[in-house]
């Protein structure tokens, strides 16, 4: 019985789907069997003819997966603590869950111990359960799909060690991995340039945790990038020019750009072979690729009078993404990494700039910081389908967004208050990771499994 | 000292007030500047000046005459004017939007705020407490009411089972796409094209609310398709769920589980008549509504 039009592609794809689907309900007739909720001897059979398939199409809501995380089981009180509290964050800004308030847990954790109880976790609304305790020196995750019962779906065991942070992590990338089928980002690191009496580059793990200095120098440093490998590039005026600098952290600098003027914005190809930047050494900012092994000018990317600076490798390479002021005010362009002709795609507001590449794949999407009002924002833009999201609002000024290694977060800095993390889809409510003074927010890649 | 500057404002406007007033006034002061320069010339002559000092007056009178004439003009008309007017409490207010292109530049979209998520309700805990003890629940409640005073509860939308308003009942809140409604019979089909179309209410009804309680993590994918089915009751409370079939993906029959539970509970509080023509079809046969076939999203 074909009711309703389909109105959306949602419904679309239901009203296809549906067709199969009376055929199955016709197969399914000639079982008696189903998931009998209705035990009522008076419920018509589920046999030929008394099933009647209605499409109406409709939407479907998506959510956030919803995973429950209760405290762990047993062992060490302490540790038991630290595993809880590294693994809510991790998975509360992974991008993909939505933690469920352990207020309303029905549960009773302690008969449960290690096992589980579907239907106390699905009357809490939980797809997903995560348990874990201490045993001698073994840390044990149990990852539970409510769905499938009480079987766990995903076990995993790790020996204690010192760093019980970065098994946690590597824990939370599993459930992230298996849920999602992609890679999660924890035990990644983030730059950011912390400004104090001199600016200096700083590097610390996506959470907050173990910041120390990369550039140990007591002159003016900004805009640092990760490159391949754990190198950093970044823009020092160790001696009194704008020069660019590459080397590991804590290691010593190669001074890599050094021409008169600006040397700055240093962005890596994914290939690692490459660095475009800024330079202004004919006395206008302009964007040129660079050499990453011997800093060799390899070519230049724009050739006009306004200024192009912040330049941005798409994730296959092929474009890099800019702001220049040459329709006036700032605007984000894209151009062939191999040089040609620039195109603009901003076409909302008066001033956008700081652009970023997501590196999902398949996406074209730039996070980028725009105007609004007074303050500034960090809005996405999907250059396919020119879907605009805002990541923040009403709280701030926000600057320089860079995306997880996965695409699913998005780090930036908050002027004078720290840096941040916020899904990259918009929801949800950015976290706070570093507490000061930052800009200049690079997230580094993904940890090596 | 205001009344001083009104008085001022009101002279220099009864003067150059308007470009016609500015016109009048400028032309006054040129020709009596004229017959002042000549009068002067002529007097220093010894000739007879008399004419020149007439020709100043009537320029100013003829001046003065026309400017207050314009003003005395202008009130009457406006009085005129306002005599027709209703009373201002019978003004409606209409609010039209003009079809003039907008000046306003492109605005950025608010962050996004996902709707509430639905909380499953602790199931069974009702059902398994004997109807006595419920009673006696109820009384103990009504004393308790007695002895406090009532404390206004707000609805909290995420415990409250969702029932989708009808998108088209009011435009403020219809989403999606606007449908042109298909109105007039096309292809030579006199008949219309409703039956097609818009389908039975009550099933639509249906239908929304469990699609408004069927939810599925953004992050998942599933290719199946589960048919959530109810059977009814006459008086409209469902008598029976059940899938069939069931897809054998578990986490889209079990999110399909619990929409059909949810949507069993809002029905069986709050039943909708079923209407004559379809009683027989509601309560003899299990009627089935396909969910899934979801792409990943993000």
């Amino acid at each position: 019985m074909e009711l309703l039009p389909a109105r959306q592609p949602q419904a679309r794809r239901l009203a296809a789907a549906s067709v199969v689907a009376v055929a199955l309900a016709a197969l399914a007739t000639t079982l008696a069997g189903g998931s009998a909720r209705a035990d009522d001897p008076k419920a018509p059979p589920a046999g030929s003819g008394s099933t009647v398939a209605i499409n109406m199409g409709g939407s479907v809501t998506r959510t956030l997966y919803p995973i429950a995380l209760p405290q762990g089981v047993a062992g060490d009180a302490k540790m038991l603590a630290d595993i809880y509290g590294i693994q809510s964050f991790d998975l509360s800004v992974a991008g993909v869950f939505r933690v469920v308030d352990p207020g309303l847990y029905v549960a009773d954790l302690k008969t449960e111990g290690m096992g589980l109880d579907p239907q106390k976790w699905k009357d809490v609304g939980a797809f997903g359960v995560v348990k874990f305790q201490v045993t001698g020196d073994t840390i044990e995750f149990k990852l539970y799909e409510v769905s499938k019962g009480n079987t766990p779906s995903l076990t995993r065991s790790y020996k204690k060690g010192t760093d019980t942070r970065s098994i946690v992590h590597k824990w939370c990338n599993e459930v992230v991995k298996f849920i999602a089928k992609e890679p999660g980002f924890f035990g990644s690191k983030l730059l950011f340039t912390a400004k104090g009496k001199a600016s200096s580059i700083m590097a610390m793990d996506f959470d907050g945790a173990n910041a120390f200095a990369v550039s140990r120098n007591s002159s003016t440093n900004m805009l640092g990038a990760w490159g391949p490998g754990g190198v950093v590039a970044y823009t020092s005026f160790m001696r009194d020019n704008p020069d660019l600098y590459v080397g590991t952290p804590g290691g010593r600098p190669k001074r890599l750009s050094f021409h008169p003027g600006m040397n700055t914005g240093a962005a890596w190809s994914p290939s690692g072979n490459e660095i475009a930047l800024t330079l202004s050494k004919d006395g206008n900012a302009e964007i040129y690729v660079i050499s990453a092994s011997d800093g060799k000018i390899l070519r230049r990317i724009t050739n006009n009078k306004a200024i192009d600076t912040s330049p941005a490798w798409s994730p296959d390479g092929s474009q890099i993404a800019f702001v220049s002021d040459r329709n006036g005010g700032p605007q984000i362009f894209v151009a062939p990494a191999g040089g040609g002709a620039a195109t603009l795609v901003t076409t909302v507001g008066a001033y956008n700039t700081t652009p970023a590449w997501s590196p999902r794949a398949g996406k074209r999407i730039l996070a980028y910081t725009t105007r609004d009002g007074g303050r500034y924002d960090i809005v996405t833009l999907d250059l396919d389908t020119k879907q605009l999201t805002r990541i923040t609002q009403g709280e701030g000024s926000n600057e320089e967004p860079s995306f997880s290694p996965n695409g699913r977060a998005i780090a930036f800095a908050r002027a004078g208050v720290g840096v941040f993390i916020a899904n990259a889809d918009g929801t949800g409510k950015a976290v706070k990771v570093w507490s000061g003074s930052a800009t200049g927010v690079d997230w580094g890649p993904a940890p090596k499994e | 000292m205001s009344a001083i500057l009104d008085t001022l404002v009101d002279v220099v406007g009864l003067f150059v007030g308007t470009p016609l007033r500015a016109v009048i006034t400028i032309s006054a002061l040129s020709l009596g500047f004229i017959n002042f320069i000549w009068y002067v010339a002529t007097k220093k002559q010894g000739r007879d000046v008399e004419h020149h000092a007439l020709a100043m007056g009537i320029v100013l009178v003829a001046s003065l005459g026309l400017l207050f004439g314009m003003d005395a003009v202008a009130s009457a008309s406006s009085k005129s004017t306002n005599d027709n007017e209703p009373p201002i409490d019978k003004v409606n207010a209409i609010e039209a939007g003009l079809a003039a292109p907008s000046r306003e530049q492109k605005k950025l979209p608010d962050k996004k705020t996902r709707a509430p998520e639905p909380e499953q309700k602790k199931e069974g805990l009702i059902k398994e407490k004997p109807p006595e003890k419920k009673e006696e629940k109820k009384k103990e409640e009504k004393k308790e009411e007695v002895k406090r005073p009532p404390i206004k509860k707000e609805a909290d939308p995420e415990t409250e089972i969702k029932r989708r308003p009808d998108p088209d009942a009011n435009p403020d809140t219809r989403v999606g796409p606007v449908v042109t409604p298909n109105l007039g019979p096309p292809n030579n089909n006199t008949a219309g094209n409703r039956a097609v179309n818009t389908g039975d209410p009550f099933w639509a009804r249906l239908s929304t609310d469990i699609h408004a309680n069927f939810s599925y993590p953004a992050v998942l994918e599933t290719k199946k398709i589960a048919m959530g089915c109810f059977y009814f009751n006459a008086d409209g409370t469902p008598a029976g769920w059940r899938l069939i079939p069931r897809s054998e993906d578990d986490t889209l029959d079990d999110a399909v589980e619990r929409a059909l539970k949810s949507v069993d509970r809002l029905r069986k509080s709050n039943p909708e008549p079923i209407p004559n023509h379809l009683l027989n079809q509601a309560t003899t046969q299990w009627n089935c509504f396909p969910l899934g076939n979801l792409k990943r999203e993000g």
